[in-house]
């Protein structure tokens, strides 16, 4: 019984710490949605590596740094009148992790406000990262909408 | 009441349809190629890898197109070399063979004044492993833009939809357009 109970104890333990790898390897995009949530564009940006993919579904579609993305997110909200903008990630529906790299599926609804009128916009991030020097990094998102 | 409702529904179906209809131009007896059309690139670049033709599908992708695969050694690529390198060691060789991608209906399409397109859609791959069927489902996003050449893929991105029952039954409908070999997995 002793030895069930001790096995178990080490199974859990295995279990825990695979989840707490996962969680390491995605929490750089939970900083980025946290923080984008609060107006926080320089934490936002702390999480990604210096050198990113990001695909978006606004124009000009695709960028190599959080900062050029940024830039042409606030440009497009300002264009189109959009506020009040807001992420709300559910758990990765889909992991890969390695030791170095990590790959998650975020289905995540987008809440906002064209001119006033509330919009949601439900889809997926796919997010990818790297572990480096400084610890895990964003190194690549794709935002697609889905019915 | 009933039918004014089933009216109402009709009505409101049509505009929706329409409204989704609304800047697609009638056709005007144009081929469409990739040298004009960003939607033709995709299809061929697709029918490319299908044919196992990748001097064809490197001619259809800018050579630092981004690429998020999972499917792949690497998560992330900055170039379609480093992709088609890790692809071909993948299925040259080794137990995987057959591989196949099929693509559905487009979910979404865009694309600026300026020459920059996205889209995105369902897709299926389907492979084999020592002679055993198999098939994954996901979402694909192609980015693209249009050079002297004509249209190019930039990036793309395979959002996997395996593992995920609650998703997946989400998207049974968009699935259904395709005839699933096999058994999900590995």
């Amino acid at each position: 019984m002793k030895h069930r109970l001790l096995a178990a104890a080490s199974m859990m333990l295995l279990v825990t710490t695979a989840h707490a790898a996962d969680d390491a390897a995605l929490a750089p995009f939970t900083q980025f949605v946290d923080a984008t949530n609060a107006g926080d564009t320089a934490k936002a940006a702390s999480a990604y590596a210096p050198t990113v993919t990001i695909i978006d579904e606004f124009g000009p579609h695709i960028w190599s740094s959080y900062a050029s993305w940024s830039r042409d997110l606030a440009a497009d909200f300002k264009a189109n009148a959009v506020t009040d903008f807001h992420m709300a990630a559910a758990p990765a529906s889909f992991k890969k992790i390695d030791d170095k790299t990590g790959y998650g599926v975020v289905p995540t609804v987008l809440t906002y406000k064209v001119k006033g009128k509330p919009i949601s916009e439900k889809g997926l991030f796919t997010v990818s990262t790297a572990k480096g020097a400084k610890g895990w990094r964003i190194t690549g998102w794709a935002w697609s909408t889905t019915p | 009441m009933h039918k004014v409702l089933l009216a109402a529904a009709a009505c409101f179906l049509a505009m929706s349809a329409q409204a989704v209809r609304a800047d697609i131009r009638p056709y005007d007896g144009t081929v469409l190629t990739p040298q004009n059309s960003p939607t033709a690139a995709v299809t061929e670049f697709i029918a490319a890898l299908n044919t196992g033709d990748l001097d064809k599908a490197a001619g259809l992708v800018a050579p630092s197109a981004a690429i998020v695969d999972p499917n792949s050694a690497m998560f992330t690529y900055h170039s379609f070399a480093d992709w088609r390198r890790d692809f071909s060691r993948t299925f040259n060789g080794s137990a995987f063979t057959d591989y196949r991608l099929i693509a559905g209906e487009y979910l979404s399409m865009g694309s600026t004044s300026d020459g920059r397109s996205d889209c995105v859609m369902p897709a299926v791959v389907t492979f084999r492993i020592e002679g055993k069927e198999f098939h994954r489902r996901g979402i694909m996003e192609f980015v693209e833009a249009r050079t002297k050449d004509g249209w190019r893929i930039t990036g793309w991105a395979w959002s996997s939809l395996e593992l995920q029952p609650f998703w997946d039954s989400l998207h049974e409908p968009v699935f259904r357009q395709f005839d699933l070999p096999g058994s999900h997995g590995p």
